[in-house]
């Protein structure tokens, strides 16, 4: 572990020993030589179990390219959605909600407290969503035609067109997002002040898009009113089951992962994280807690509206039973036990049940539950069950990568040359674009605008004596 | 390429079409090669005398075409008497091609209602025959009446153009 | 922290809003059309399958077979044992008939793509690969697929297949009512040409739904009194009538006369509210929730343990 514990070393510009700069290799090595970076990273026992994944599964995604969709799954025709769908895009879509969520509650709410974790929850959202595009280029077809929705042949009357272009804009509006830490990373401040502008704007249009596409993934299951077991199933209010559920699944994915990372790159979370992260946790989880109580309660009216109570007696009424009572009845009772006396660990466990029950529900929507009418289940084939799980791995390579480099879990060190040097500057522009904006602008943008431009100077000076 | 399946089709349709315009009863043949059809199947060696001594009633098969009453209650609405006409064969009245675009257009809309359902040639032989086959326990099965000609082989992708076994299950799952 | 004035917010709202219109406003305009309910095409074409009088010769399974150019089957279409299990169409079926055993001996029945009136297929398809033709049928181009198969999903009859066999070019495999080699000609599709038990009756669907319930009447006892097809799921091109319950011969008899579109409208709806209220809304939410504050300089009572500025973003 003493090697692990070399890493962080990089979180500025600059090394601390002498004023030079580092360089972007070493930056990718965590400020390691290529050959300390190699020794830690094969100490390391996850990477083994991740090199064994990868030479299993790596192949297999390749041969699913070379001989067809036939070789890895079963090609059933009457579930032609399998894991790839089922698991990769159900799941991961609602478990990335995190990223509009923190979004809204630091910028549009106020919540500043939340922004040591909003980063996290941002890099969740945008990967989240990434792969479970990845998920879906595994599963099409013909992936190569994915853009013939946005250029090619518009088919506007589908749902899913509805989510191919939000789930693109959501995309792009992610990475801007994301990119602010990059640009800090990659010592680039015109780009981060550039994507700083548009950040209300980004959020809001997050908000709208995940609006629109979390229920979308839920309005895709009323075109199969007859196939998705009818206490699964609600016409009216299918987007809003999937919407709602979304929410606190978004937020526990963030608690989880900050546990994870906390537990295991500890060296890479700096103070600031480590000592509020039970605070937020706890924050975190009390909205996932509302957003439990909603969903359940919805979930009810939904099962009443359709008068469907009469499944409950049957198997599938079991298992409903079961996915309520374990994945959504259960983390909220752990929620109200925990909030109140402030227990982080439990609250943890609560969010694990939570994404748990997440997931359950959409693989019982998508796949388990599907086609209920039919005789037979579909059980994947094995190559499937080894892509699916080898993407997952990849997506924990990409999410452990980033974490280790980019400012997510640490802030990022200005240096303090460089900030008395742009400090006149930058306060400069804030009064020039008061004083441009003055004779049209209200009075109290006005007086916001002055507020602005003390609250940055003395902040500015602040951190200069640091 | 559709003239292809229209011979297919042909052959079938072709098999039913050969009845001898016959009004009279000493023109009443005891053998009828039914062959129009013949592409798929061979033609149909009629037993016609064996069937008159069965049935007795030629009405059973030549419904109201014979000067005998019409049998069917709808039909007896306005066929009270019946009537004769010059031939008895199927195919005077039941079109080979009963859904060419002239059939269809001219007969439906015309709106006759009662004669809205009147089948094609192929199907008023297999209606009539099979129909009548099953309820009396007469063969059924499609090579009992007729044998399957080699393009019928091809066809139906039996005998010497059956599947290789060894190849299948090559393709579609469920 | 740098100082983003609620103008400006105002402003990037605006912007916002507009990104997502972007992605949407198509959305809203076309489905439209979708709803409401469509009763087909005056002249469509259709057929009327009398179970019946179908024996199981399998005739039309062949014929189809020949005029789609479809693989070799497993099996000769004179072989009888494929009844011993229940199949559905797949990329080398695209009709199939099963047997139903009944006390009354057995019943066949045909299945292939029903030619809806308002194709679920076609309203899910999110590069509109689906057409329904002006006879009636639902074509598909196979140059836009992208192969998400949600119509395969969405088709309450579970008719669309894929060629999953194929890596390069897999795509959809269904019925299409021999729309370019037949129906647009004028000609009844090869299986109908071919049945030679008049199961299947072609014409215009109109008249075959007088020719049916006509038959009902004719044949009292014969028919149970309804005409499948006509009505279900908005309607579909082929029609059915069968001697024994429809749920007992394999047909779905829960799925209601709405078309699947109209479980989607509920959504559908939603879809231009959002857009036109989530801006406003969240604006006013963020004027409140900041009211007093100066957002992005001052974080309130809540603020992190660090007294350090946050800067990365805000």
């Amino acid at each position: 572990m003493k090697q692990f514990a070399q890493k962080g070393q990089v979180d500025s510009h600059y090394k601390d020993s002498d004023k030079k700069q580092w360089t972007l290799m070493e930056k990718l090595f965590l400020g390691l030589t290529p050959q300390q970076y190699i020794a830690q990273a094969l100490l390391n026992p996850v990477n083994w179990v991740l090199a064994v994944i990868f030479a299993i599964g790596l192949p297999i995604i390749a041969g699913r390219f070379f001989f067809g969709l036939n070789w890895v799954t079963h090609s059933s025709n009457d579930y032609p959605w399998g894991l790839f769908l089922g698991f990769g895009l159900f799941c991961m879509v609602p478990l990335s909600s995190s990223g509009f969520q923190l979004g809204t509650a630091c910028e549009i709410f106020g919540r500043h407290d939340l922004e040591p974790i909003e980063r996290i929850g941002l890099l969740n959202g945008l990967l989240g969503y990434l792969f479970a595009v990845i998920y879906l280029l595994v599963d099409l077809g013909q992936p190569w035609r994915l853009p013939y929705p946005m250029a090619v042949a518009f088919g506007p009357a589908s749902v899913l067109f509805l989510v191919a272009w939000h789930v693109a804009t959501y995309l792009s509006v992610q990475v801007a997002e994301v990119s602010a830490s990059f640009f800090e990373w990659i010592g680039w401040p015109l780009g981060k002040q550039g994507v700083r502008k548009m950040t209300l704007g980004l959020t809001v249009a997050g908000i709208i898009l995940s609006t629109l596409h979390q229920g979308a993934l839920g309005a895709l299951f009323t075109y199969a009113p007859g196939k998705v077991h009818p206490l699964w199933y609600s016409s009216s209010f299918q987007w809003l089951h999937f919407f709602v559920s979304s929410l606190p699944g978004g937020l526990c994915m963030v608690i989880a992962v900050s546990t994870i990372a906390r537990k295991t790159m500890a060296w890479r979370c700096d103070d600031r994280l480590k000592n509020n992260l039970d605070k937020l946790t706890i924050s975190l989880a009390k909205g996932a807690s509302m957003g439990l109580a909603t969903y359940f309660t919805i979930k009810m009216i939904g099962v009443a509206h359709s008068n469907n109570w009469v499944y409950l007696a049957t198997g599938w009424g079991a298992w409903f039973i079961f996915e309520i009572a374990a994945g959504v009845i259960l983390p909220l009772l752990i929620f109200m036990y925990a909030i109140p006396r402030n227990n982080a660990a439990m609250v943890r466990v609560g969010a694990f049940i939570t994404v748990f029950g997440v997931v359950l529900n959409r693989m019982n929507t998508a796949m388990i539950c599907f086609n209920w009418k039919l005789p037979y289940r579909e059980i994947p084939h094995w190559r499937e069950a080894i892509i699916a799980i080898t993407i997952f791995a990849i997506y924990i390579v990409v999410y452990r990568f980033i974490l280790y480099r980019l400012p997510i879990l640490y802030k990022w060190k200005e240096e303090p040359v460089f900030e008395a040097v742009a400090v006149p500057s930058r306060s400069g522009m804030a009064v020039a674009y008061k004083e441009a904006i003055a004779p049209v602008a209200s009075y109290s943008v006005a007086v916001e605008e002055s507020y602005t431009a003390t609250g940055l100077s003395s902040d500015e000076s602040g951190r200069r004596g640091l | 390429m559709h003239t292809v399946t229209i011979t297919i089709c042909g052959i079938m349709l072709t098999v039913l079409a050969v009845f001898t315009p016959v009004s009279h009863a000493e023109n009443v043949p005891d053998k009828i090669s039914i062959e129009s059809l013949q592409d798929l199947y061979a033609p149909v060696a009629f037993g016609h005398a064996q069937h008159i001594t069965r049935e007795k009633d030629c009405a059973v098969c030549h419904h109201h075409t014979n000067g005998a009453p019409a049998s069917e209650e709808r039909c007896i609405r306005c066929h009270k008497g019946g009537h004769e006409v010059k031939s008895m064969g199927c195919k005077s009245c039941h079109e080979k091609d009963p859904f060419s675009a002239d059939v269809v257009n001219d007969r439906f809309r015309k709106n006759k209602s009662f004669h809205l359902d009147k089948p094609g040639l192929k199907a008023s032989y297999h209606l009539s025959c099979v129909g009548c086959h099953k309820k009396k326990g007469g063969p059924v099965a499609c090579t009992d009446c007729h044998a399957l000609t080699s393009s019928g082989d091809a066809f139906y992708r039996t005998g010497k153009f059956a599947p290789d076994p060894a190849k299948a299950g090559k393709t579609g799952h469920h | 922290m740098s100082g983003i004035s609620r103008r400006k917010f105002l402003c990037a709202t605006v912007v916002g809003g507009a990104m997502t219109t972007l992605g949407s406003i198509c959305g809203k305009g076309g489905k439209a059309w979708a709803s409401g309910s469509f009763e087909g095409y005056p002249d469509g074409m259709g057929v009327l399958v009398d179970l019946t009088r179908c024996i199981g010769c399998r005739t039309c399974e062949a014929a189809c077979n020949k005029e789609q150019k479809l693989p070799e089957p497993d099996r000769p279409f004179s072989d009888q044992s494929v009844f011993n299990t229940k199949r559905r169409t797949d990329e080398g079926h695209y009709t199939v008939v099963n047997k139903y055993d009944s006390e009354q001996g057995p019943v066949y029945r045909k299945m292939q793509c029903n030619h809806c009136n308002e194709p679920a297929c076609l309203t899910s398809c999110f590069v509109n690969a689906y057409t329904k033709t002006k006879e009636g049928a639902v074509v598909y181009n196979g140059n836009v697929c992208v192969g998400c198969r949600t119509c395969m999903v969405a088709c309450p009859f579970n008719i669309p297949a894929y060629s999953y066999s194929s890596a390069t070019n897999p795509l959809i495999k269904k019925c299409i009512f021999c729309h370019e080699t037949r129906l647009k000609k004028g000609l009844p599709p090869a299986c109908v040409d071919a049945c030679p038990q008049g199961v299947l009756t072609f014409g215009h669907r109109e008249d075959l739904i007088k020719l049916g319930h006509e038959r009902i009447r004719n044949n009292p006892g014969t028919y149970v009194d309804h005409l499948y097809g006509e009505k279900e799921v908005g309607g579909t091109s082929w029609l059915y009538l069968s001697g024994k319950p429809f749920e007992q011969v394999g047909f779905d008899t829960t799925l209601g006369n709405e078309p699947i579109i109209s479980n989607v409208k509920d959504f559908l709806g939603f879809v231009p509210m959002v857009l036109a209220i989530w801006p406003a809304l969240f604006t006013g939410v963020h004027l409140l929730a900041t009211k007093g504050k100066d957002h992005g300089s001052d974080h309130g009572e809540d603020t992190p343990v660090q007294n350090e500025k946050e800067g990365p973003r805000s």
